[in-house]
């Protein structure tokens, strides 16, 4: 029989070693913790090192995850501040426009003795030719309008209705060169002709050249023929001539309103001639 | 196929024309999107469907203006009618082609509708709007490069046989 002495060490190791752990088993907590501690505190400083790095890395992690949440939250955020405000301004534009809208009729109501309640139309479309003036509204035969209505916007005469569907309607300017309506000076009370000339002015006809008028001297319907109400406001003289061999001056007028600058206007219903009768 | 195409830009056209021109208007003057429209297919098609599409879009204008129903279609068929006898002695493709065609059919139109509506609005001075034709020639001119560009663009995205010169 030989002995194999690297065998034989190989089974004593294994042998010490199981009985030092049965031996551990046997000592008392107390000073297993010790012997713990004192095994782990040359490490602690690593293990700090390590645990903070870690940490860092976890927070950052967290800390990124969360901006992301947050930047998502953020931008849904943005997002409903924005629909809000867009909301905002739609209700503002909303209020705006029905505040025009009240000032319109509450102007009209002051300046117009009439039972009439006018209509509030929004402007749709313009013409497409360059010679002649007229606008589109949203108003038709369902809402009462007929051919001849006039049409103003506050105690300013805009034209009158030329042709008319159901629920739309082609006002004829008081721009348009077919347009004449019977007028007269504020001051003077000198009568005359308004015809448009296609031209965003009007000109004032047969005025003799007797007459005084200067600039700035106002102008209204007069109410003359019936179509157009008296009173209403058409514009500004802005020039005046005299040709010699005229009978006549020739008047400019600048009209008192700019129809590229408003949105909506008022239809004036006429009278019929049952609602007369009766 | 080909109509439902016309129908819809001389829709598109008319709206364009009726709510937005205005807002770019100088002097009062916008540029006339029929006109350029007219030349455009008076330039590019056969003389049967340019007549067609130039009495549609002319009857377009009739409906979206004040005044006499009929003669936007009339003026434009006549305008159209001249563009196809000289078509054939021009380079239609070309741009300088394009904007002087433009110009000129522009003032004869004006000046043909001023003439119509002097006659008919005897009470009315007309002829001193005159000066507004060039100017607005001037301005359907300058308009032309992108508006057929536009209208180039359209058409040959449907694929349309009729806009190559033969």
């Amino acid at each position: 029989m030989s002995l194999d002495p690297g065998r034989f060490t190989k089974s004593f190791v294994i042998n010490i070693l199981v009985i030092i752990s049965i031996s551990l088993l046997t000592i008392p907590e107390s000073i297993t913790n010790n012997i713990k501690v004192t095994i782990a505190s040359p490490l602690a400083p690593v293990q700090n090192i390590i645990s903070q790095t870690s940490n860092f890395f976890k927070n950052g992690l967290r800390k990124l995850a969360a901006i992301a949440k947050e930047a998502d939250e953020k931008e849904e955020m943005e997002k409903d501040i924005f629909l809000l405000k867009n909301k905002i301004i739609k209700q503002q534009d909303v209020i705006n426009v029905f505040k025009r809208k009240l000032e319109v009729v509450t102007e009209y109501n002051r300046n117009i003795d009439s039972n009439e309640k006018p209509i509030i139309a929004d402007i749709i479309g313009y013409d497409v030719s360059n010679f002649r003036k007229s606008i589109i509204i949203d108003v038709g035969k369902k809402q009462g309008a007929s051919v001849n209505d006039v049409v103003v916007f506050g105690n300013t005469l805009v034209g009158r209705i030329s042709a008319i569907g159901n629920s739309s309607c082609r006002v004829m300017l008081v721009t348009d060169p077919a347009s004449n309506v019977p007028s007269r000076f504020l001051k003077s009370r000198t009568q005359g002709i308004v015809q448009g000339t296609s031209n965003g002015v009007c000109i004032m006809k047969y005025v003799s050249r007797q007459t005084k008028v200067d600039e700035s001297d106002k102008v209204i319907s007069s109410g003359i023929g019936g179509v157009f109400p008296k009173s209403l406001y058409i514009g500004n003289v802005v020039e005046v001539k005299e040709k010699s061999a005229s009978l006549f001056k020739d008047i400019k007028i600048m009209p008192g309103i700019n129809i590229s600058k408003i949105e909506h206007v008022l239809v004036i219903k006429q009278k019929r001639e049952e609602d007369i009768s009766e | 196929m080909p109509w439902i195409i016309i129908i819809s830009v001389i829709l598109c056209v008319s709206l364009i024309q009726t709510t937005l021109l205005h807002h770019i208007s100088i002097l009062g003057i916008q540029p006339d999107l029929f006109i350029i429209f007219l030349v455009f297919h008076s330039l590019n098609s056969n003389m049967e469907r340019s007549f067609h599409a130039n009495w549609a879009t002319g009857l377009a204008k009739d409906i979206f203006t004040e005044g006499f129903f009929g003669l936007n279609t009339v003026l434009f068929v006549i305008a159209g009618y001249l563009i196809s006898i000289i078509k054939d002695t021009l380079f239609g493709k070309h741009l300088m082609t394009q904007i002087s065609v433009t110009f000129i059919i522009s003032i004869i139109y004006n000046l043909l509708y001023l003439f119509m509506l002097s006659i008919s609005l005897t009470s009315a001075d007309l002829l001193p709007m005159a000066w507004k034709c060039p100017l607005i020639a001037i301005y359907n001119s300058i308009i032309v490069p992108p508006v057929f560009w536009l209208f180039n663009r359209f058409y040959s995205s449907f694929g349309f046989p009729s806009l190559k010169r033969k």
